[in-house]
């Protein structure tokens, strides 16, 4: 599944999306949340950051290990120092500072690869058996 | 047209549930115009009625990542400065587990499992107490 982020609404259709991906994995309703709120950190950062990128929802059957993987993908500024946006309370903005180390901490498996003045992509997963 | 269909989708119910006090649900997905508006309605609303109590029930909401969470502490931030407690109720065990992971803190807002138990903690503050009537009759 593919959806483009041009306005921030897009950021809701991604929530929904991900939420009925989840499910159907078999994912309850608590790592539904989970993964909707990761989902959604990824978007709006998009949104924010890159003003316009990609979200792509894909199931994962690994050896009948089943997950959902989701990969946010834009070609804005890019980050300059991913380390930096990795740690707590980091934030050019007036945000919390907390989506990225957040997403990450919600989630299984987490890939960031960043380019300045190319974009950023952004790997993140959930298996259902951990 | 499209002006008049969002704002009819936009509309956040905010109930006078007791003299004082308010009760906002707030459900659906938070961006950053939602936010505002069931502020600046929050914040009005409060002027209006008098109230001193105001419970955010947030069970409904789709997520709380941390710009929703920015949200909601602004929220109760404001409704502060106006002199009102502001009660977030409808924490879910998907809401806790959330923003643990997230590392959110959401201060010293008081937070309440249910909105029942919200309301009963509002009537606390409020100094009012709820008796069974049968029970007033035998007493």
């Amino acid at each position: 599944m593919h959806i483009k982020i041009i306005e921030e609404t897009d950021i809701a259709k991604v929530v929904q999306d991900v939420m009925i991906a989840a499910s159907e994995i078999g994912f309850n309703k608590t790592k539904q949340f989970i993964i909707a709120t990761a989902a959604s950190e990824l978007a709006r950062n998009i949104f924010v950051y890159a003003r316009k990128g990609d979200i792509y929802i894909k199931d994962l059957n690994v050896n009948g290990r089943k997950g959902l993987e989701i990969i946010a993908e834009d070609q804005g500024p890019g980050i300059a120092n991913v380390k930096l946006a990795l740690e707590d309370n980091y934030s050019t903005t007036e945000s919390l500072g907390i989506g990225l180390p957040g997403t990450k901490r919600l989630m299984d498996e987490f890939k960031i690869e960043s380019e300045v003045g190319k974009g950023t992509r952004i790997n993140i997963k959930k298996w259902l058996d951990l | 047209m499209v002006k008049k269909k969002e704002a009819l989708i936009d509309v956040n119910p905010i109930h006078v549930v007791w003299e004082g006090i308010l009760l906002l649900p707030v459900y659906g997905v938070i961006d950053s115009k939602r936010g505002q508006d069931i502020m600046e309605s929050m914040l009005e609303k409060i002027v209006d009625t008098q109230s001193k109590v105001i419970i955010l029930d947030i069970l409904g909401v789709a997520t709380v990542d941390s710009a929703v969470a920015n949200h909601l502490i602004k929220i109760t931030q404001a409704t502060k400065l106006m002199g009102a407690d502001c009660i977030i109720s409808g924490i879910s065990p998907a809401i806790a587990q959330t923003l643990v992971s997230l590392g959110i803190s959401l201060g010293d807002v008081e937070t309440q499992a249910t909105l029942k138990d919200a309301l009963e903690n509002a009537f606390k503050m409020m100094d009012l107490k709820v008796i069974e009537t049968n029970q007033a009759v035998v007493g």
